[in-house]
């Protein structure tokens, strides 16, 4: 997980409307994404983690603004420019692998010629150089016969293999940086597994950098390295995947484990829940956007919005938590500190 | 209350036939909770529309509260059902409570209307809002609206098609818990179908692992989950995260 930065995204805004009716969605994402590493980010329906991929990639519904800027293998680019502007990075430096890539699918074009159509317009490469490009992700995604699926119309294909298809095709023109959304929400569990390996596996393998958004806290702690917690719009807890998962400082992010459905659990009995519901966006105050909700809400928490702070390694957005943290153990976070220094 | 006694289902005919059950044979009483497992095509939702008496199985039998399930215009049938995409269950056009009011359509109105209010309270949905149409709800409140909507047919049997499976973490923990409250209360049996295990543990007192339409393992939950006999229902296991 060492090595180059290959995505960072700085200050990320998506905005709608404009002078009064203006309303901001996702309120500024700071993210760092290691070459051949797999960053997770997990957040619940409507915490802004699609639209902060897209506001990356410029395929932002018309009406909505991005602002902020992202970092690409060095290259900086301004997410305030139009998204047109920035289209040759897509599908070049950027790859996305959609929840449904078989709605990705030209029904009427074979796979094979799907599958090299875009490095080959672009001139990234000759047609058969793509082609045999494609023959080998198609056997590294798992078809044991990849000169027979070329040759397919994608309703000839399951659900299962239209999502290794697409997933081949995100990485024919070898992208720097793979989004993967909602990776096999539809897809069975052991399928959804070896997907998920493959995608480790070939990022690993060719220095691709992997975003993997998703709902699932079971799934993003198997496969990702590190982990971002979106509520509301804003990040509230990062760090290595495991330490967030398994020792989550941030209280939403805490509730988010202890509702989780698990095998341990006892037959039949009642799950924990989070009273209450996410806000809107136009309806979070000036403070925390999860104060509502917070079962150690204190308040201050009404009133200030409270930024990523605590461990360097492992920040939270929480007054409380690192309040706590501070008076527990002020010599120990500055020794990590000096340590990394 | 539920019987599928050596059921077989076959779509064809000679030997282009697919057989997508075969010997398949279970109980489930009253009050008590089965939870199908199986990857795609292992017969699952076939299972699901037999009981339901969408279609006839090709060999052997299904009874609901002893009878063979029948669908018939104008009274709400003894097996009702909650599915994955609790906006294809309701109508758009309709609001919530006429929805959910629709088995009662023979009652009083005075009593339909008490009964649906009743009801959404029930799910943990403000009854004021009974007028409102679906595309006003979020998706963890449609699952609440629909479950509403097949309690008030007064099912014997509920099925439960990936309840859970299209909501985020911390709306699933609310729909398992209404489903175990509900159940508490009016002692439905409950036929679940779904790939996520850990839904299976919080809710099933028996598993029944399927594969290639057969039956693969038939245990009691905490048996199934403590050492699984099949290897395949091992398989299952270690793919669940």
């Amino acid at each position: 997980m060492s090595g180059e930065t290959a995505l960072a995204l700085h200050d990320v805004r998506v905005t709608r409307g404009c002078g009064d009716g203006r309303l901001e969605l996702v309120h500024g994402i700071d993210l760092a994404v290691a070459a051949g590493a797999v960053c997770g980010v997990v957040g619940e329906t409507g915490a802004g983690k699609t639209l902060t991929m897209r506001a990356v990639l410029g395929l932002l519904p018309r009406g909505l603004e991005s602002s902020g800027a992202i970092e690409l293998g060095g290259q900086r680019v301004d997410l305030a420019t139009p998204a047109i502007a920035r289209r040759a990075l897509l599908g070049r430096e950027l790859a996305l692998v959609p929840q449904n890539p078989a709605a990705m699918l030209d029904p009427v074009v074979r796979v094979g010629d799907q599958l090299v159509e875009g490095v080959v317009r672009r001139r990234m490469s000759t047609p058969a150089e793509a082609r045999s490009r494609a023959l080998e992700l198609l056997s590294q995604v798992g078809f044991r016969d990849p000169e027979r699926i070329v040759r397919l119309h994608p309703h000839q294909l399951s659900g299962g293999m239209s999502q290794r298809v697409g997933i081949a095709m995100a990485l024919v023109p070898r992208p720097r940086v793979l989004i993967v959304d909602e990776p096999t929400s539809a897809l069975d569990a052991h399928l959804r597994i070896e997907i998920l390996s493959l995608i480790r596996t070939i990022a690993r393998a060719e220095r691709t950098a992997v975003v993997l958004v998703s709902h699932d806290l079971g799934l993003v702690a198997r496969f990702c390295d590190t982990v971002a917690v979106l509520y509301a719009g804003t990040i509230v807890e990062s760090g290595p995947a495991a330490a967030v998962i398994e020792r989550p400082r941030h209280p939403y992010a805490v509730a988010l484990r202890a509702v989780a459905p698990r095998l341990t659990a006892t037959r039949r009995a009642r799950l924990t829940t989070i009273p209450g519901v996410p806000p809107t966006p136009d309806s979070i105050g000036a403070g925390c956007p999860f104060a509502p909700r917070c079962p150690r809400v204190e308040p201050l928490c009404r009133e200030l919005r409270p930024a990523l702070a605590g461990p360097p390694q492992q920040p939270a957005a929480c007054h409380v938590v690192n309040r706590a943290a501070r008076s527990r153990a002020p010599r120990s976070t500055g020794e990590a500190h000096a340590g990394r220094r | 209350m539920l019987v599928v006694d050596d059921v077989g289902k076959r779509y064809g005919s000679g030997a282009d036939a697919t057989v997508a059950l075969d010997g398949v044979s279970f109980t489930v009483a009253a009050g008590a909770t089965l939870a199908v497992v199986g990857e795609s095509g292992a017969g699952k939702s076939t299972l699901g529309r037999l009981i339901a008496g969408f279609e006839l199985p090709t060999s052997g039998r299904v009874l609901v509260d002893g009878a063979p399930p029948r669908l018939r215009s104008g009274a709400p049938s003894v097996t009702q059902a909650v599915f994955q995409h609790p906006s294809e269950a309701l109508s758009p056009l309709a609001s919530i409570g006429a929805s959910v009011g629709e088995p009662l359509a023979r009652r009083p109105r005075k009593e339909r209307k008490r009964r649906v209010a009743e009801l959404l309270e029930l799910v943990g949905i403000d009854a004021r809002r009974a007028g409102e149409r679906p595309s006003a709800f979020s998706g963890g409140q449609l699952q609440r609206i629909s479950l509403a909507r097949a309690l008030a047919g007064e099912p014997r049997l509920l099925l439960c098609d990936e309840p859970t499976s299209a909501l985020d973490v911390s709306v699933q923990a609310q729909i398992v818990n209404l489903l175990l409250d509900a159940q508490a209360q009016s002692g439905f049996a409950c036929l679940l179908v779904t790939h996520d295990l850990a839904i299976v543990r919080s809710l099933a007192d028996e598993v029944l692992v399927l594969r290639g339409g057969r039956v693969v393992e038939h245990r009691d939950a905490d048996d199934f989950f403590a050492s699984p006999a099949a290897d395949y229902s091992r398989e299952l296991l270690a793919a669940s995260v």
